[in-house]
C-alpha cells in the first residue's frame, strides 16, 4: 500500500531541494548585492534544477501512497513552497522578468519547506473524511490562494520599503511629502497604479531612492504586482471556500459551521475583500490598502499554521503526532 | 446642495439622509468588512456554546472573573449574538443602498448608446491624421476594425463612438447581488429544513419521526414534516490501516419506506444516501456491548447499550430499576483491546475489538425515572455506589443480593446525521454567481475609442481618441494596437499621407 522504497526517495529529494533552494536564495542576493547579471542567471539555474528536483519528490510521495500528495500539512506545506517557486520562476522572473525579487520568493519558498519539515509525517493514507475527488478541487485551490497571497505580501512589503524610500528621496530634494506611487498621475480613479509596465520604458514613473533600493523597480510598479496577485488570488480564494463548503456539505451534513477552519478562510476572505474595497476609497489607497493586505496575508498564515496546530476542530488533519 | 427649498425637510430626516448617504459609502463598506473580520476572529479565539458546550462551561470555570463579561458580549456564541448580526446587517442596507442606484445607472448605460465626446484631442490617447480616402470609406473601414474586436458601435455626425467592457460593472453588480441571494438560501435552509441525529446499533431499526431521534433542530416552518422511511442498519464495518488509522467506515443499511423495501445502500463518509430530499449521512461510531442484568435468574436487562466515546475509552450506562430491594443502576467503561501502559495504567491497545472489557460501577437507591433524565448518564442524587467489576466478553459478574451482570456480546453502533436543506440550490446557484461575476468585475475594463472624420481638401481627417476607465497602461496598448490595425485597415483602401 505504501511504498517505502519510493517514500524514503522523495524524502531524500525532499532534503535535496531544500538545501538547493537555499543555496539559489543566496545567489539571488548575491546577484543583487553585487549587480551580477551572471550570478543571476546561475541562481536562476539552480533554482530550475531544485524546482525539478522537487517535482521529483512529489511526484514520487505521491506514488509512493497512490493519492494526491497534499493530505497533511507536511505535504501542503511541501506543495506550497513549491507553487511559489515555479510561480516564480514561470511568471514574475519569465514573464515580467523582475529577477530582483528572486531571493525573497526563494526564500518564502525556503520558509515553506523548513515548516513543511517541522511539520514532517509520514507517507501514509488518507482517513476517511479526506478520501474524496474534493480534496484535489479543494485543496489545491486552498494552496494556490495562499501561494499567490504569500507573493503578494512579498510584494507589498517591497512596495511598503521601496516607497518609504522613495518619499525620503522626495523630501530631501523636493520637500514634497508625496510618495513616489503617486507622482505622475500613476493612481487612476479605481486605485490601481498603471499596469505594470516592464523595466525598460518605465522610468518616467519610477521613483528615486538611493543605495541599495535604487536597483528595484518602482514603489509603483510593486504596488500594482501586489495589487494583480491579490486580484488573482481573491477569486481563486472564494473558489477555495466555495468547495470546501461543498464538500462540507457532502461529507458532514451542513455547508457551514463555523469550524476554526472556516471561520478563519471565512476572515481571510474579508480582510482581501476589505483590501479590494480600500483601493478604490480615498484615503486608503497605498500604503494603508498595503497595510490592509499584509493583516490579510497574517490570517492567511494563521487560517494554515494556527488553526491546525493550535485550535481543534473538524480540519484537525495535520497529521502532526 | 445649492437649491433651497420652501419647506425645510425635518431635522431627523435630515440626520437619516444623511446616515443613509454616509452608509452608502465605500469607506463605510470598508470599515464594516474590517469590523465583520475581527468579530468573527472572536468567534474562533473563544469557545462556541453552538458548537462545543463542553469547552464552554471549561472555560467559564477556569476564568470566572470574565466568564459574566464575556457571556454579556455574547463571546460564547459569537455568529449568534447582537452585534455580530448588527455588523452584517449594516453590511448588507450598505450593500443594497449601494447597489440599487448602480444597477439603475447601469441599466440605463445598457440602454444608451456610447456617448460621443465634444473635443477629441482632449481624451487621454489621441491621434490624428489623414487618408486619401472618402470620409465615408475611412469611417466605414473604422467601423469594420472596431467590429472585429467587438467594440459596441454608434455610428452618427461623421463620428463613431465604440465602447468595450460594460460586463466589468455588471460583474461587479451580479458578484455583489449574490450575496442577497445566498442570504435568502441560508434563510431558506434555517427555516424550513431540519437536522438531526441518531445511533443506530447493527439489526435494528431507526424511523424518520420525531421521537426516534436522539437529537433534532428543526426550522421554524418545517413543520413536523417528516417522511416517515425506516432504516435498518444490518452492519456496521470499521476497517484500518496497519498503523490503526482508519481506514473506512461503512455502515450498510436496508432502506424502506411504506413497509417496501426501496434499496439496500451502503453509506460512507463522503457518500451520504439520499432519499426523498433528504441526506443521510455517517457521521461517527462506537460500541454497544450487549449487557444482560438478572436477579435469580429472572432477566431483568438484556440488550446492546450504547457507550459513548470519551477520550480513549467508551461509557456508557444500563438502569435497572426492576431490581430489589434496591433499583439499581450501572456505570460502565468499555475498553475494546485492554492493556496496560509502561505505568501500568489501563489503555486500550487499538481501536479494534481484540480483547473487549466492561469495566462497572454498581449504584443502589433511587434511579429517578420519575423525571426526565439523560439516557447515557446517571441521576445520582439517590444512589449511592456499591460493587465495582469487570467482565470479559462472554462472562458474567455475580454481585449481592442474586444480581448477576453479563457481558453477553458485542455490537456496534452508526451515528446518522439526517438532513434536508431546502435552500442548498439557491446557495449553489448564489455561489456560482458570485465567481462568475468575480472574474469580470476583476478583470475586465471599460474603455472607449472615437473615430472623427471631416473632409480635408478632398481627403478625409481622421482623429482617433480613447479613454480607459481602468488599465489604462493596458489600455494604451490596445489603443495603439487599434491605430496600427486601422492604418493596415485603410491601407488597403488608399494609401494615408498622415
Amino acid at each position: 500500500m505504501v511504498n517505502p522504497d519510493l517514500a524514503r526517495l522523495s524524502d531524500t529529494l525532499f532534503w535535496v531541494t531544500l538545501a538547493v533552494y537555499a543555496g539559489a536564495m543566496l545567489l539571488f542576493f548575491g546577484a543583487l548585492a553585487y549587480r551580477s547579471k551572471r550570478v543571476g542567471s546561475i541562481a536562476t539555474l539552480v533554482a530550475w534544477g531544485g524546482a525539478l528536483i522537487h517535482a521529483g519528490s512529489i511526484a514520487t510521495r505521491g506514488l509512493s501512497v497512490q493519492r494526491v500528495p497534499w493530505g497533511n500539512m507536511f505535504e501542503y506545506s511541501n506543495m506550497l513552497g513549491f507553487l511559489m517557486v515555479m510561480t516564480y520562476l514561470l511568471i514574475i522572473d519569465r514573464r515580467l522578468g523582475l529577477r530582483q525579487v528572486g531571493g525573497f520568493v526563494l526564500g518564502g519558498g525556503v520558509l515553506a519547506l523548513a515548516s513543511a519539515r517541522l511539520l514532517y509525517a509520514p507517507a501514509g493514507p488518507l482517513v476517511p473524511a479526506l478520501s474524496s475527488y474534493w480534496i484535489k478541487i479543494h485543496v489545491i485551490a486552498a494552496i494556490t490562494g495562499s501561494n499567490l497571497f504569500a507573493l503578494s505580501f512579498i510584494f507589498t512589503v517591497l512596495y511598503l520599503v521601496k516607497d518609504r524610500s522613495e518619499r525620503r528621496a522626495a523630501t530631501a530634494y523636493a520637500g514634497s511629502t508625496v510618495g513616489a506611487a503617486y507622482v505622475g498621475g500613476t493612481t487612476k480613479e479605481d486605485g490601481a497604479p498603471a499596469d505594470l509596465v516592464s523595466e525598460e520604458d518605465a522610468p518616467a514613473r519610477e521613483g528615486s531612492s538611493t543605495g541599495f533600493l535604487s536597483r528595484f523597480p518602482s514603489a509603483a510598479t510593486f504596488d500594482t504586482l501586489a495589487y494583480r496577485t491579490i486580484q488573482f488570488a481573491f477569486p481563486v480564494w472564494t473558489f477555495a471556500v466555495i468547495a470546501g463548503a461543498i464538500w462540507a456539505h457532502e461529507a458532514w451534513g451542513r455547508y457551514w459551521g463555523w469550524d476554526p477552519k472556516e471561520t478563519w478562510a471565512f476572515i481571510t476572505w474579508v480582510i482581501y475583500a476589505g483590501y479590494l474595497h480600500a483601493r478604490a476609497t480615498a484615503g486608503w489607497r497605498g500604503r494603508r490598502a498595503a497595510v490592509v493586505a499584509c493583516v490579510g496575508f497574517a490570517s492567511v498564515m494563521f487560517t494554515y499554521y494556527a488553526v491546525n496546530l493550535w485550535i481543534a476542530g473538524l480540519h484537525s488533519y495535520a497529521g502532526v503526532k | 446642495m445649492t437649491t433651497t427649498t420652501a419647506s425645510k425637510p425635518s431635522p431627523i430626516f435630515q440626520i437619516a439622509r444623511a446616515i443613509w448617504r454616509q452608509l452608502r459609502t465605500m469607506r463605510t463598506a470598508l470599515i464594516l468588512l474590517l469590523l465583520l473580520a475581527a468579530g468573527a476572529s472572536l468567534g474562533s479565539l473563544f469557545p462556541q456554546r453552538p458548537i462545543n458546550p463542553a469547552t464552554v462551561q471549561q472555560w467559564i470555570s477556569h476564568n470566572r472573573g470574565w466568564a459574566p463579561l464575556a457571556e454579556r458580549l455574547g463571546l460564547f456564541d459569537v455568529f449568534g449574538s447582537w452585534w455580530f448580526m448588527a455588523i452584517y446587517g449594516l453590511l448588507l442596507v450598505s450593500l443594497v443602498g449601494c447597489i440599487v442606484p448602480r444597477w439603475r445607472a447601469f441599466y440605463r448605460t445598457l440602454r444608451a448608446r456610447p456617448r460621443t465626446a465634444s473635443t477629441l484631442s482632449l481624451q487621454p490617447q489621441y491621434r490624428s491624421g489623414t487618408v486619401a480616402l472618402s470620409p465615408d470609406d475611412a469611417l466605414s473601414g473604422a467601423e469594420r476594425v472596431l467590429r472585429s474586436k467587438r467594440f459596441r458601435l454608434v455610428r452618427a455626425d461623421g463620428t463613431i463612438t465604440g465602447e468595450k467592457g460594460r460586463l466589468r460593472e455588471g460583474g461587479s453588480l451580479v458578484f455583489h447581488t449574490a450575496f442577497l441571494l445566498l442570504l435568502l438560501g441560508m434563510s431558506i435552509g434555517k427555516l424550513f429544513g431540519f437536522t438531526g441525529q441518531v445511533a443506530v446499533v447493527e439489526g435494528e431499526r431507526f424511523t424518520d419521526t420525531h421521537i426516534d431521534y436522539d437529537s433534532i433542530t428543526e426550522g421554524r416552518f418545517f413543520n413536523e414534516h417528516f417522511r416517515g422511511f425506516q432504516i435498518v442498519l444490518d452492519n456496521f464495518d470499521v476497517q484500518w490501516y496497519p498503523d490503526g488509522v482508519p481506514k473506512t467506515f461503512r455502515s450498510s443499511v436496508r432502506l424502506f419506506d411504506q413497509g417496501r423495501l426501496i434499496k439496500s445502500p451502503t453509506i460512507e463518509v463522503n457518500h451520504p444516501l439520499t432519499y426523498r430530499g433528504v441526506r443521510i449521512y455517517q457521521i461517527s461510531w462506537g460500541w454497544a456491548p450487549v449487557i444482560k442484568v438478572t436477579q435469580r435468574g429472572k432477566v431483568l436487562y438484556d440488550g446492546p447499550t450504547i457507550f459513548l466515546p470519551n477520550q480513549g475509552v467508551f461509557q456508557g450506562v444500563a438502569k435497572v430499576p426492576e431490581t430489589t430491594p434496591f433499583q439499581m443502576g450501572l456505570d460502565m467503561v468499555f475498553f475494546p483491546d485492554l492493556e496496560r501502559d509502561v505505568r501500568g495504567n489501563l489503555i486500550n491497545g487499538s481501536p479494534q475489538a481484540l480483547r473487549p472489557v466492561v469495566f462497572f460501577q454498581q449504584y443502589l437507591g433511587d434511579l429517578g425515572l420519575a423525571s426526565a433524565q439523560n439516557v447515557y448518564q446517571l441521576d445520582k442524587t439517590h444512589l449511592a455506589p456499591a460493587k465495582t467489576d469487570a467482565i470479559l466478553l462472554g462472562a458474567t459478574a455475580d454481585l449481592p443480593d442474586g444480581i448477576a451482570v453479563s457481558f453477553t456480546g458485542l455490537k456496534q453502533y452508526s451515528v446518522f446525521e439526517l438532513a434536508s436543506n431546502p435552500g442548498a440550490p439557491l446557495l449553489l446557484l448564489a455561489a456560482v454567481l458570485i465567481l462568475v461575476g468575480l472574474i469580470p468585475a476583476l478583470y475586465s475594463s471599460r474603455r472607449k475609442i472615437w473615430v472623427r472624420v471631416a473632409p480635408h481638401n478632398g481627403v478625409a481627417r481622421l482623429e482617433i481618441a480613447g479613454q480607459a476607465m481602468q488599465r489604462k497602461a493596458a489600455f494604451e496598448e490596445e489603443f495603439r494596437a487599434f491605430v496600427r490595425d486601422l492604418d493596415k485597415d485603410l491601407h488597403q483602401i488608399g494609401a494615408p499621407d498622415g
